[in-house]
């Protein structure tokens, strides 16, 4: 499902413009680009699956120093997320995105409110039990790939099955299976240094893939490529989507990524101010 | 969670990746382990080399004599007595028509003068050994071995010093002659004065060629007073003889008197001497044997042996020994076998000495592990801080903290392992450039000391690898390995990817 025409125009422009200084002129643009006369009545936004990610009044805290005043990076955020959705998080740097993205995934815990998934709270798992649901239900994709520089395309793709402890031909198998599923399979034995950044980053989805997990969480996928490689980067993402039912949240500064989206999520000031 | 050798998988393929890093790693942590096996390969190899005979017989005073050689007298020595193997009618080492017949023996060497009396008897022997260098250079020394072989078989004082050590006294006089034995590596005395073109080896067979003549043969043996002055002072170590004021002043008289000896067997090979003023000195105080005459002796002493078996301690025996040396003259003659030094045992010392070296092994290469695992900690700190992003990575792909501590525990055994494997070889070359360059010098010095009874040739490679002191050091250096990763890897566990992995 995409948003209109008109509307995603407006998006870009929202999302071209430097709102770091000017939280007020975002929130105005944004609730613009909504109201616009020329958009039609809008289509549904979401895919109609259960609800898979469920974010409750949020309140993250971060403290520069122990005895540093704590800084609010997510003040009390709700947010929805349905399985085979691809939600995109935009807005101003120090907004709150990758914190939230960072809580969907584990990797951090909130201060207060309840993060769930799939009807689990993620705040009350220890570490050892994030570490799991990391490894089996959530796959991670960066901006700089971060593939293992010694490790060759298909030994990386397999971290994460090492991880579950995965017998060596099953995780051949899988990593197989995913390499090819991101159309890489003639570079199997490549090192990262002999690839391109786009099949770097599509080595690194292929890792995230592996595990074949529910949700995939992107921290700006194309930040570090190019516009062309950078939409295949969305294609491919939007093609797993389809074929798996993969949920997607996508944190973004790229009006493109954020076109292909089921939903565009703004924060800012470590809040949701719209929803599109 | 991860498997052990997934862990170790990815490590050693992070490992090959630094290879010139981790090789300098691994050659600084295995200078505690080069340390400590130069010295325990080095000691093991000193006491392969003597068949352990000298560590071994420290504690009991036993000899292995296990090549008494051909006239089978003495077959063995212990708890100070000498089996006289031949009377006993026994001979386990080289059976022979001889060593099986008293008779035959008797008849073959009575015209020496070899005594009735020896037979069917233990003996506590005491043996003195007096002699002179051979004054040959090297061009002289063919001729002399030719020509009068006996006296290639140079002096043997130390195995004369280490016979009264350790109680051994013949009881009587051979035909009224003086019983000499003569060490079959004698020879390896001439280490000292011919290095160049003759061969230890050369003479060493040499030696065993000519030696066999000498059973049964008398020698009248000239001693010589001013002579133990001047060779004490030439080998540069004649404490212990003090030239009397008489002689000092050229008074003393007579200044030469004459013995007769006759050679009545050989010691077993390994048996070797000190320089030569010990053994003058510790018979006869300001006397020597006169030049190109090399003996070792046996001197019976009928009256003493049953006093030496009766006595109850090794203090009892010293203070025997030091009351008959006190009553010694200037007459070296009425001195025989009445004159013993109070030296340390050479045994004792040697046995200091191993275990000095031991010590100063363990203690050395001990404290260079120490500091080999702080060089682990500090490099693996290192490995781990360049690896920061790679292990917000594992974690955010579902590692778990163990998982992390596995795959640098298995680099740290990595990096252990290869310091080993690099310090065992160097270890061994090590010990065996030191066994070419100087292992000769030490062979003899180990003869010197009376170290092995039973060593048949010179061997000069002291290297025993030893498996109990590699799984030992190895085993050492893991539980130091892990003591030492285990700051830096749980360092590691705790890196909290969504700090390391924020993009600038």
């Amino acid at each position: 499902m995409k948003l209109p025409i008109e509307l995603q125009e407006q998006l870009r422009r929202v999302c071209e413009r430097d709102y770091e200084q000017n939280v007020d002129a975002l929130l105005a643009d944004v609730r613009g680009a909504l109201s616009h006369p020329s958009v039609s009545s809008p289509a549904p936004r979401t895919p109609s699956g259960d609800v898979v990610i469920d974010i409750r009044n949020v309140v993250k805290e971060h403290r520069l120093h122990k005895k540093s005043e704590p800084v609010k990076a997510l003040r009390g955020v709700n947010l929805q997320v349905h399985a085979g959705e691809i939600v995109a998080c935009i807005g101003p740097s120090g907004g709150g995105k990758s914190t939230l993205m960072h809580l969907i995934g584990g990797l951090d815990t909130p201060t207060s409110g309840e993060v769930q998934v799939h009807g689990v709270a993620l705040n009350t798992m220890n570490d050892q039990q994030r570490s799991t649901y990391r490894n089996s239900t959530v796959g991670f994709v960066f901006q700089f790939f971060y593939l293992q520089p010694y490790l060759n395309v298909q030994q990386n793709v397999e971290i994460p099955l090492m991880f579950r402890g995965e017998e060596k031909t099953k995780r051949s198998e899988a990593a197989r299976a995913a390499i090819e599923a991101v159309g890489l399979t003639d570079r199997i034995q490549h090192l990262p240094h002999q690839l391109s950044g786009g099949q770097m980053q599509r080595v690194a989805i292929a890792r995230a893939l592996v595990n074949q997990p529910k949700i995939l969480l992107a921290d700006e996928p194309t930040g570090n490529l190019d516009t062309a490689t950078g939409n295949e980067i969305i294609q491919l993402l939007e093609r797993i989507n389809q074929e798996h039912n993969t949920t997607i949240v996508i944190v973004t500064h790229d009006t493109a990524v954020a076109q292909h989206a089921h939903r565009v999520v703004t924060l800012s000031d470590g809040d949701i101010v719209s929803h599109l | 969670m991860m498997k052990l050798n997934d862990a170790f998988a990815i490590a050693l393929t992070k490992f090959k990746t630094r290879k010139l890093r981790n090789a300098f790693a691994a050659f600084t942590i295995s200078l505690g382990i080069i340390i400590i096996l130069v010295f325990l390969f080095g000691v093991a190899g000193v006491l392969d080399v003597g068949k352990k005979a000298f560590v071994d017989s420290l504690g009991d005073r036993h000899f292995a004599l296990e090549t008494f050689p051909t006239n089978k007298q003495i077959q063995s020595i212990e708890a100070g007595v000498v089996k006289m193997g031949f009377f006993e009618g026994v001979d386990s080492t080289t059976p022979s028509e001889e060593a099986d017949s008293p008779e035959k023996y008797l008849e073959k060497y009575s015209a020496d003068g070899v005594q009735v009396a020896y037979l069917h008897r233990l003996v506590a022997a005491s043996t003195y050994g007096f002699g002179i260098q051979r004054d040959g250079t090297t061009d002289e020394f063919e001729k002399k071995l030719a020509t009068v072989g006996w006296s290639a078989a140079v002096a043997e004082p130390m195995f004369v010093q280490d016979f009264v050590y350790a109680d051994y006294h013949f009881d009587a006089l051979v035909d009224g002659k003086i019983p000499v034995i003569i060490p079959k590596s004698a020879t390896q005395a001439d280490a000292y004065t011919v290095p160049f073109d003759v061969t230890q080896k050369e003479l060493y067979e040499k030696f065993q060629v000519n030696a066999e003549k000498l059973i049964g043969q008398t020698f009248t043996v000239t001693l010589s007073e001013s002579a133990g002055y001047s060779y004490g002072v030439f080998f540069g170590g004649a404490e212990n003889v003090e030239p009397s004021e008489e002689a000092q002043t050229e008074t003393i008289l007579p200044t030469k008197t004459t013995i007769e000896v006759v050679v009545v067997g050989f010691a077993a090979d390994g048996f070797y001497s000190s320089p030569l003023y010990d053994s003058y000195s510790l018979i006869f105080p300001n006397w020597a044997l006169e030049q190109n005459t090399t003996i070792a002796a046996l001197f019976a002493e009928p009256s003493e042996w049953r006093m030496v078996s009766e006595f109850a301690s090794r203090e009892e025996r010293d203070r025997f020994v030091d009351r008959r040396h006190n009553t010694i003259d200037n007459d070296p003659v009425a001195g025989l076998g009445s004159y013993v030094q109070q030296i340390p045992s050479r045994f004792e010392m040697l046995e200091d000495l191993v275990r000095f070296f031991r010590s100063a092994g363990l203690g050395v290469g001990g404290f260079f592990l120490v500091v080999s695992s702080f060089f682990l900690m500090t490099t693996l700190g290192k490995i781990i801080s360049d690896s920061q992003k790679e292990i917000g990575v594992f974690r955010a792909v579902g590692a778990q903290k163990r998982d992390v501590k596995k795959i640098y525990f298995a680099y740290a055994w990595l990096l252990v392992t290869g310091g080993f494997v690099i310090g065992v070889f160097i270890a061994v070359m090590l010990d065996g450039i030191a066994s070419l360059k100087w292992g000769e010098d030490l062979f003899y010095q180990m003869m010197n000391a009376g170290v092995s009874a039973s060593v048949s040739e010179p061997a000069f490679l002291f290297v025993h690898v030893v498996p109990l002191y590699i799984i030992a050091v190895y085993a050492a250096l893991i539980v130091l390995g892990v003591l030492a990763s285990a700051i830096p890897i749980r360092r590691a566990s705790k890196i909290d990817p969504i700090q390391v992995l924020k993009d600038v």
